[in-house]
């Protein structure tokens, strides 16, 4: 027989809780592939085949036989995130750009085959990989790892991400022109993020000819049309510090190293500001 | 919103309805006679109409159960008075019954056996009965005894503080909101409550509360469902902080508004995704009274959500509006350059937006206050080309005039004040426009316009706010045309209108002056010392008076008289100007009376007394010259060079370098004949760099290496004095070689700079020219640097960047020593970027400076014949043959020049159709030898017999000599 009068809301609550926390414990042991049809497979129970997960279905005669599921009906993963994406973002941060790699690029293989697929955890893996090998200098795995993300599929993030990588090796290499071609792309498609990591390189570039009004006013665009991007804010402040110095505004280029001292302190660009300007 | 109290109808269309309608209309006499229908049949009823979503026909049931059960019959097992009672308010308060709902908890907060739950739950019940009755006061109290309730503290706070909103007790509500958000967890709800708590503080003007709270939401934005309100926020937080003067904290404020399409999209998916969840739980069978109450916030969220939506869908210039915020921000805060960007991006992007006009006037500001004022004039062209008539156009002009000003660009200053006058007559910047017209026009020594335009000021405003100034400056503008019985009268007439005036103590002084100007020394002197017998030992002018005092006394030949007054003048604050002329004067004076031993104390004491003072350099100057008169150079030659052993050791002290030339100047001089015997033959250089490094490279001197760099600065001096180039471009190349940029001083760094570029070594010029502007920005020789890179820049083509760098080298580095040098940078710049207007001018700035006659003059006037040429209309190369004429009729000595305007003229006046003279300054020019080595020579030879075969025979002229 149903309760006669309503239920109390803190009952309500109080189960909706308990299956939260259920679900949490659920999944931070599951490793699971969701099917479209709803059908869960757990992650210890397939191989990756070609194109598709195969499972070894034993039959009561003592032999067995291969199941297999295509990966195009694999409706989402259901992983814990990987840990290790964590650390290596720290590694990143801190420019210790391989033992992110070392971290990060067993992932970044394991999940390649499942790129699109929600609930992968290869994006992300794929955009710190990157990161990493930009902090290194090795030309042909930032070009192929570049490409692998703009044949991805996964929409403007990371096809800017990766011709920011390609316009970053061109600096690199003294190829300025073809550098601004794409980072004129860059600055016409791609997301708010990497247009402002896209005007980071162009003052780079012009900062390294000596150009410093036009590295200046390629680093101020960042906290003038990007401040809300805080992670870029001290790499733009050092730019524009320097630049200022080359201008020879020394008192706007002191400002803004104390401007990226006191508002970044635990940065690395703080610590060169306070090295370069004696600060 | 609470609606119309509706009667207490009976249920209908049950099988009880008509039963229970005839008990309820018997009333309590019938119904004790006639027998009750079981309490558990009643409950069963009520909970069927419950199940069936019918709570309003409950609702008379539960008050026929809850009578009974008042009137002492007994409940079945398990049903309680406290739980009917609670039934019976909630029920009520869903079909909005909020009288009946809040009667209904007040009964059950009187029961003495309530339980805590239900205690919490009825005040709920009543606070929302109340504040849905708009009785927010009555309901504030009500909540905040809700709030005993651990299960009910947090929404008892929330309607709480929204009560107190709503009955205007703002400081109530906010307290509330702050205790609800310091416990709260972080949900949407919590969202909710931080985004009114944020517009209660914008609202009692707490922005820095106001400030932490956006800022804190911008960390949880997930759970943020208005981003619309909350950007809408962030905006009136931006203001309210920008009024306050609180510029950082409208930057960021205004920094974290996103733009309107992307901010409309992510609205629009928030909204659809709030539509469902309201969707959902309007779904859900027998909602409690908190969850209609969640469905009511759901619902009011949502349509907050969509209101804010509209808001900004219908606010076009969203995005310009956000721009010019930004700018105005970052340009209160000093941020101009960023400013400028952000103002130039609103031009481009948002034509028709109505920021556009403030914008421009922003980009104006902020280009000046930079200290772009290359920028500063074109964007004041586009302002008042864009908006002819706009109100802030004076004010641009003004600003641009006074950067103009700033940089000393006085023609520049003038010209937009001018412009000011004609498109702006009138208007409040009028008056001060025009006595900044009459200052530009005294500046330049037009003094005579000055006059007038103080005379015409002084006739259109006789009280004006600058009349006082204007009546001096006409004063002034007579005595420096040389009208001093005019400028007394106007210096007098000023006296009387302004006793106290503040410029009285300065028209005393003009008058001593003027006296003096007239050769009566006597009335000078008197007008001196009233002067300074009526003003403070503290007046500024002080040290000035007796400066002029020592002249009268020297006019008077009281020179002992005069000596002592210039030194009382010594010891007072004194311009640079008026120190030099003082020490010189005193200088002059001790040596007519042959106190030289007097002159070179004075100055050996002024150079111990302020060691950093540029002056030193005069000091050891004069010591030299006086000892060297003497016969004593070695002595002048110890005095100096002890003076430059203090600084040599340190690069950063650049007029050290002016003190080597001395030294360099006084050993290379040849040496005296002594009376009878030959002159001697010159010392070697060598010897004279063996004694260089004997005077400067002593002690610890050795060991330095800018010491050491200095010494062989030194040598090249010698080797310049000399006329040995070779020796003084080898032992500049010596100091690249061997000493790092950073140990060298801006002075040496210019010259190695600039022999490496002659060299045609740009790249390892480009290191020294680069380390004097990032080690010595605001070193004298600065514009060394700036004009260094300027002319590798041009080199590589690079038109945008070597225009920067002269501007730099003018603007930046006030280009002491390559004004001429940074203005020619610029006209090339300007005609490589096809700037040919531009060019033409700055080409004409230096053809036309008296100053810098010589191969600058040729180098401008050969482009200028350049550019008419490019144009080539009749007019145009007339002019253009009129510039090559003048190259190599007037500046001979400069013969690549030369040789390059022979064969244009030729090639001019071939264009002309005028082959016979194009033939005869050919043939002219191939009469002048020493311009073989260039390569105009070889195209003169390969044009002649074009041009002869061209020309009749008859006409032809006779051929050169040494062709």
């Amino acid at each position: 027989m149903r309760p006669p009068f309503p239920r109390s809301t803190v009952h309500a609550r109080r189960l909706l809780l308990v299956l939260a926390s259920l679900g949490a414990a659920i999944s931070a042991h599951a490793q699971r592939y969701i099917l479209k049809d709803g059908t869960a497979l757990a992650a210890a129970d397939v191989t990756l085949g070609s194109g598709a997960l195969v499972q070894q279905v034993k039959i009561a005669s003592g032999g067995s036989f291969e199941r297999r599921y295509p990966l195009a009906d694999i409706a989402r993963l259901d992983f814990p995130e990987p840990e290790a994406l964590d650390e290596a973002e720290k590694f990143v941060a801190a420019g210790k750009g391989p033992e992110a790699l070392a971290l990060v690029e067993p992932l970044a293989r394991q999940f390649a085959p499942f790129a699109k697929i929600p609930g992968s955890p290869w994006p992300r893996a794929a955009l710190l990989r990157m990161q990493a090998l930009l902090l290194g200098s090795d030309a042909a795995a930032i070009t192929s790892a570049a490409r692998e993300l703009m044949q991805s599929g996964l929409g403007p993030d990371f096809t800017g991400v990766a011709k920011l990588a390609l316009a970053q090796l061109d600096a690199r290499a003294g190829r300025e022109s073809l550098a601004n071609v794409m980072l004129e792309e860059i600055f016409r498609e791609a997301t708010p993020e990497v247009q402002a990591r896209g005007w980071l390189l162009r003052g780079d570039l012009a900062a390294a000819r000596s150009a410093h009004v036009e590295a200046l006013e390629a680093y101020l665009r960042v906290p003038a049309f990007f401040g809300t991007i805080d992670e870029l804010m001290p790499a733009a402040l050092l730019g524009a510090a320097r630049a200022y110095k080359g201008y020879g505004d020394t008192g706007r280029a002191e400002r803004s190293a104390l401007e990226l001292i006191d508002t970044y302190p635990d940065t690395l660009q703080a610590a060169q500001a306070k090295k370069e300007f004696g600060l | 919103m609470p609606s119309p109290r509706r009667s207490l109808g009976l249920p209908r269309g049950s099988r009880f309805t008509a039963r229970f309608a005839a008990l309820a209309l018997a009333g309590a006499a019938l119904s004790a006679q006639v027998p009750q229908i079981p309490l558990v049949n009643q409950l069963a009823e009520v909970e069927q109409q419950l199940t069936a979503r019918r709570p309003a026909d409950a609702i008379g049931l539960l008050d026929e159960i809850i009578k009974r059960a008042q009137a002492g019959e007994t409940l079945p097992s398990g049903v309680t008075l406290e739980r009917l009672l609670l039934t019976a308010a909630n029920t009520n308060f869903q079909t909005q019954q909020f009288t009946r709902a809040a009667e209904l908890a007040t009964e059950l907060e009187k029961l003495p056996s309530v339980g805590a739950s239900a205690l919490g739950e009825a005040r709920m019940i009543r606070g929302l009965s109340l504040a849905l009755q708009q009785k927010y006061a009555e309901a504030i109290p009500v909540f905040k005894t809700a709030e005993e309730s651990s299960t009910f503290r947090e929404k008892a706070r929330l309607y709480g503080a929204m009560s107190a909103a709503q009955a205007g007790q703002i400081p109530v509500a906010i307290e509330t909101y702050n205790r609800l958000l310091a416990a709260g967890p972080r949900d949407r709800d919590w969202a909710d409550a931080a985004l009114s708590l944020v517009d209660l503080n914008l609202r009692a003007d707490n922005g820095a509360d106001a400030r932490r709270g956006l800022a804190l939401l911008r960390g949880n934005l997930a759970l943020v469902d208005n981003l619309a309100g909350l950007n809408l926020l962030s905006l009136q937080l931006g203001d309210a902080l920008l009024k306050a003067g609180d510029s950082a904290g409208a930057l960021a404020a205004f920094r974290t508004v996103t733009p309107r399409d992307p901010l409309i999209a992510e609205q629009k998916k928030r909204n659809a995704a709030l539509e469902r969840a309201l969707e959902r739980l309007k779904s859900a069978q027998r909602p409690s009274a908190t969850e209609a109450d969640a469905i009511r916030r759901v619902g009011a969220r949502l349509e907050q959500a969509k209101a804010s939506l509209a808001q900004v869908e219908n606010l076009a210039t969203f995005d310009a509006t956000l721009r010019y915020r930004l700018a105005y921000a970052f340009q209160e805060r000093g941020g101009v350059w960023e400013a400028a960007l952000l103002f130039e991006d609103l031009i481009a992007n948002h034509p028709t937006s109505p920021e556009r006009e403030n914008a421009y006037f922003g980009l104006v500001r902020a280009y000046a206050d930079a200290g772009r004022f290359d920028k500063v004039r074109t964007a004041v062209e586009r302002f008042t080309q864009a908006y002819p008539q706009s109100k802030f156009g004076p004010q641009a002009l003004y600003l641009a005039a006074m950067a103009a000003g700033q940089r000393g660009d006085v023609d520049g200053q003038l010209g937009f004040l001018s412009l000011a006058k004609e498109t702006y007559p009138g208007g409040e910047l009028a008056e001060p426009m025009a006595l900044m017209r009459a200052n530009s026009l005294f500046t330049l020594g037009r003094f005579a316009e000055a006059k007038e335009v103080v005379a015409t000021y002084a006739a259109a405003h006789p009280q004006g706010k600058f009349i006082e100034e204007a009546r001096y400056l006409a004063g002034m503008a007579d005595l420096a045309e040389g009208r001093a019985t005019e400028a007394e009268k106007q210096i007098q007439a000023y006296l009387k209108d302004f006793p106290e005036g503040r410029f009285v103590p300065d028209a005393r002084y003009r008058l001593a002056a003027t006296a003096y100007a007239r050769q009566d020394y006597q009335t000078s002197a008197a007008l001196a010392e009233k002067w300074l017998a009526d003003y403070p030992p503290e007046q500024p002018q002080r040290g000035e008076i007796y400066s002029l005092q020592g002249d009268a006394y020297a006019g008077l030949n009281r020179i002992e008289d005069a000596i002592e007054a210039y030194n009382r003048a010594l010891a007072l604050p004194l311009s640079d100007d008026q120190l030099g002329y003082v020490l010189d004067e005193l200088t002059r004076h001790y040596q007519s009376l042959k106190r030289n031993d007097d002159a070179v104390a004075m100055w050996e004491q002024f150079a111990a007394e302020k060691p950093d003072h540029p002056f030193v350099i005069n000091a050891a100057y004069w010591i030299s010259r006086i000892r060297g008169r003497e016969g004593r150079s070695d002595e002048a030659l110890q005095l100096v060079s002890e003076i430059t052993r203090r600084y040599v050791a340190d690069p950063a002290r650049g007029d050290v370098e002016r003190l080597l030339i001395e030294i360099a100047s006084t050993l290379a001089r040849p040496p005296r004949a002594k009376r009878g015997e030959p002159k001697p033959a010159p010392a070697p250089e060598a010897e004279l760099f063996k004694r260089v490094d004997s005077l400067l490279l002593v002690g610890s001197t050795r060991g330095s290496a800018t010491a050491q760099a200095r010494a062989l600065f030194t040598h090249s001096e010698i080797a310049a004095l000399r006329k040995n180039e070779p020796l003084r471009d080898e032992l500049l190349g010596k100091i690249a070689a061997r000493f790092a940029p950073d140990q060298l001083p801006p002075g040496i760094l210019g010259k190695v700079g600039d022999t490496l570029l002659a060299q045609g070594q740009p790249e390892l010029a480009r290191k020294f020219y680069e380390q004097i502007i990032a080690g010595h920005p605001r070193s004298i020789f600065a514009d060394f640097g700036h004009v260094g890179l300027g002319r590798i820049a041009l080199g590589e083509g690079k038109g945008d960047e070597a225009l920067a760098r002269f501007n730099a080298a003018i603007d930046v580095a006030g280009a002491r020593f390559k004004l001429k040098e940074a203005t020619l940078g610029r006209a090339h710049a300007q005609l490589l970027l096809g700037k040919t207007e531009a060019a033409r001018e700055l080409f004409e700035q230096v053809a036309g400076n008296r100053a810098w006659r010589g191969e600058a003059t040729a180098e401008a006037l050969y482009f200028l014949g350049e550019i008419a040429l490019r144009r080539g209309t009749p007019d145009d190369l007339a002019k253009a043959q009129a510039h090559y004429q003048r190259i190599y009729l007037s500046y001979k000595r400069f013969p690549a020049w030369v040789s390059k305007a022979y064969l244009r003229s030729a090639q001019t006046f071939e264009k002309s159709g005028q082959l016979l003279e194009a033939l005869t300054t050919l043939n002219r020019m191939l009469t002048e030898e020493r311009l073989q080595p260039f390569p105009e020579w070889q195209q003169a030879i390969a044009l002649k017999p074009g041009l002869e075969a061209r020309v009749p025979a008859a006409t032809a002229p006779a051929p050169a000599t040494s062709s």
